[in-house]
């Protein structure tokens, strides 16, 4: 079996080639999770509909991502949607009356929360939690409140034609 | 009602031949410890099966990037998103196209080598002989295949996805015009770990099958030249269609 | 049933003189009958011819012996072990100790020739390196290939291949050797040279051989037991010039290649001038 030798370094050049593809697609094709271990301090929120949105998913300010989502829970009492979000380190100069919504990423793309500034000279704390915050718009809700304006304005419409034609016939 | 007949016919040797395949892969898996500890004919079966197919996985997988960084421009290019073909190229390559277009063409090319060789094998008596010498040939000579095959799958789907991508790029950016920068980042965005492990649980997967299909054809050959003949033809058929049926279970079971 | 099991018992304590001992045996195939009652014996240390026309199963015969198919009835003993008393171990033990000549010589197609003589002891030795090359050379020898060691299978004549097969059987020193139609196209230097080693490995080694064979004439000039077989029964059995000097039809159909007699030379068909004269009524 002289040619082992030849087969034995092809075969590793082949297995080499492979570890390096697999390797490249891990590292360089997949973003770098921000690892949300235990740095960072934690905030809640609570949302009366959360739509899409995933654990992991972003959290930003002025478009730039500060944070992740870190778990999300049904509160029982206030029937609401209670998310807890990991702010990083380094952000810790949010104003306490910051508002918190859920936004869509581009057209198709998934749910983050996006944090506004407000104007409070008193920052957020560790636990401490978010009071202004907007729901996700739920096209179903956008849908019907659309209809149901449509309807009213017709609604309108036809007591106006109502009055007209009244005033028409007393004329 | 005899076009009913034969539906259940094939439904039933079908069925026959699944549970012998597993019961082959119940023998096999029993000897693969014993097979490990003769790595070397392993490896020259990694070699067999893998290495020997680098160049047609390595062209196709060129030429697989490049029409989807083609088609996906211009499909993109409808909606204004051009710069998404980055994350769109990607996210094929590594979840469907890298597994299963790999898994196809495995098994066009090693499978039947296998298939036939195995087959050959069995024809010529050398199976015979070996039960004589009393060396069990499915130890012998189909589990080292059977496990080379599995350890060349993943990595040639690694490979093809590797170079899909990089032909996407050389489409898309140098051809097409799509900033470099865009296609990168929106990929690193929007594709993660997550993915690439979906394609790699694909392709080990599919290797199993794939080295199994192909080892079992080639032992259960009728020992003829057209016997082999038809083992080769059933190998690739038989793999296609279980692949792309695994694809679907396995899509569904990962999301 | 009791019958049998003392029969078997008394095969296996006569075992000193037969290396193998067929008794009773029924053997058949889909509908068709292969073997039916049939008993053969093969003494140590001679070389055992088995013959008969073509399709007799002489080939199911070695494969029963070595256990590869299992009869419907009747014992097969080999070296004192009852075959159907043997699990899948203790019939591959057994057959470390036999070795086999296929038909085409059944070579490992992508190994060389020192690599298919070396196959056995790689598989159930842990011989060192050295003493593997010396076994394998010393095989090589003893069939006069020693300097064929490097080629591969594809690049040996069909006399060569033999040789080649021979050695790869006799490398783990068997009790038995076993030749599966060993003279089948060969040339006749070829022919003289396999007929002289069967003879010559069985003396030196002091081991049986069994062969397989239909060329009457070459074998019977080595074989020290004859059995003629067809229809499934021994139709004679001795030593050559018993068989030569035979009364019996078969026998000497088979002996002097007479082309009709007991086996007939018309296959079975419809009477002939019914179906010639049927054709040119149409």
């Amino acid at each position: 079996m002289r040619q082992t030798r030849a087969i034995e370094f092809s075969t590793g050049l082949f297995a080499l080639l492979g570890f390096a593809a697999l390797f490249f697609l891990l590292t360089q094709i997949t973003n770098r999770d921000i690892r949300f271990g235990e740095t960072g301090y934690q905030l809640l929120a609570k949302f009366e509909n959360i739509g899409s949105l995933k654990v992991g998913a972003p959290v930003s300010m002025a478009g730039v991502t500060i944070g992740r989502v870190e778990k999300i829970e049904y509160d029982n009492t206030e029937y609401k949607a209670a998310v807890t979000l990991r702010i990083e380190p380094g952000y810790n100069r949010i104003p306490d009356d910051s508002d918190a919504a859920i936004f869509t990423a581009g057209l198709l793309g998934g749910q983050y929360i996006g944090i506004g500034p407000g104007g409070s000279e008193t920052y957020f704390k560790d636990k401490d939690q978010i009071h202004l915050t907007q729901s996700a718009i739920v096209l179903e809700n956008l849908i019907s409140k659309f209809l149901f304006s449509l309807a009213g304005k017709d609604k309108d419409k036809d007591q106006n034609q109502d009055a007209q034609g009244a005033e028409a016939k007393t004329q | 009602m005899s076009l009913l007949r034969e539906l259940w016919r094939s439904l039933r040797s079908g069925l026959e031949t699944l549970g012998e395949m597993m019961l082959f892969l119940g023998r096999m898996l029993a000897y693969t410890p014993a097979s490990l500890r003769r790595f070397g004919l392993i490896v020259h079966q990694v070699y067999n099966t893998g290495a020997l197919s680098l160049v047609i996985i390595m062209l196709c997988g060129l030429f697989v990037g490049m029409v989807l960084g083609l088609q996906g421009f211009d499909v993109l290019q409808r909606f204004g998103s051009e710069e998404s073909l980055g994350t769109m190229t990607a996210l094929s390559l590594l979840k469907e196209l890298g597994p299963v277009v790999t898994a196809l063409l495995f098994s066009g090319r090693a499978g039947t080598a296998l298939a036939s060789e195995i087959g050959l094998m069995q024809a010529t008596d050398q199976l015979a002989a070996m039960r004589m010498m009393a060396v069990d040939p499915i130890r012998r000579v189909c589990v080292p295949r059977f496990v080379g095959g599995i350890i060349a799958m993943p990595l040639l789907a690694a490979i093809f996805s590797g170079i899909g991508i990089y032909g996407a790029q050389l489409v898309g950016v140098q051809m097409m015009g799509v900033d470099s920068g865009q296609f990168w980042s929106q990929m690193r965005a929007s594709v993660e770990t997550r993915d690439v492990m979906e394609g790699v649980i694909k392709s080990c997967v599919f290797g199993v099958a794939c080295s199994l299909i192909a080892v079992y054809e080639g032992y259960n050959a009728i020992p003829t030249a057209e016997g082999v003949g038809r083992a080769t033809t059933r190998t690739v058929v038989i793999s296609a269609v279980v692949t792309l049926v695994l694809d679907y279970m396995l899509t569904a079971a990962l999301r | 049933m009791v019958e049998e099991s003392q029969a078997a018992a008394a095969d296996i304590a006569a075992d000193a003189e037969n290396i193998v001992t067929i008794r009773g045996l029924d053997y058949g195939v889909a509908q068709r009958e292969i073997f039916r009652d049939l008993n053969i014996i093969i003494r140590r240390g001679r070389v055992t011819a088995i013959m008969g026309p073509s399709g007799t199963g002489k080939t199911t015969l070695l494969r029963l012996i070595t256990g590869q198919i299992v009869p419907d009835r009747g014992s097969v003993i080999v070296d004192g072990k009852d075959l159907s008393q043997l699990s899948r171990t203790g019939l591959y033990a057994l057959r470390q100790s036999m070795g086999m000549l296929f038909q085409n010589g059944a070579l490992l197609t992508d190994l060389d020739v020192f690599e298919n003589i070396a196959f056995p002891l790689r598989e159930h030795t842990d011989l060192p390196e050295p003493l593997i090359r010396r076994l394998v050379l010393t095989k090589l020898h003893a069939v006069g290939l020693r300097g064929a060691a490097a080629l591969v299978p594809a690049e040996l004549s069909g006399g060569m291949g033999r040789r080649v097969a021979l050695a790869r059987a006799m490398v783990m020193d068997p009790k038995m050797l076993i030749y599966d139609e060993p003279f089948a196209g060969l040339d006749p230097i070829s022919l003289g040279v396999v007929l002289r080693l069967i003879r010559q490995m069985n003396d030196a080694l002091g081991i049986t051989s069994i062969v397989v064979s239909h060329d009457v004439h070459e074998i019977a000039a080595v074989a020290d037991d004859c059995y003629l077989l067809s229809g499934g029964q021994v139709v004679a059995s001795g030593n050559p010039k018993q068989l030569q000097s035979s009364e019996s039809e078969v026998v000497r159909q088979f002996m002097n290649g007479l082309a009709d007699g007991p086996v007939p030379f018309h296959y079975p068909a419809p009477d002939y001038a019914t179906q010639i004269l049927a054709r040119e009524a149409d």
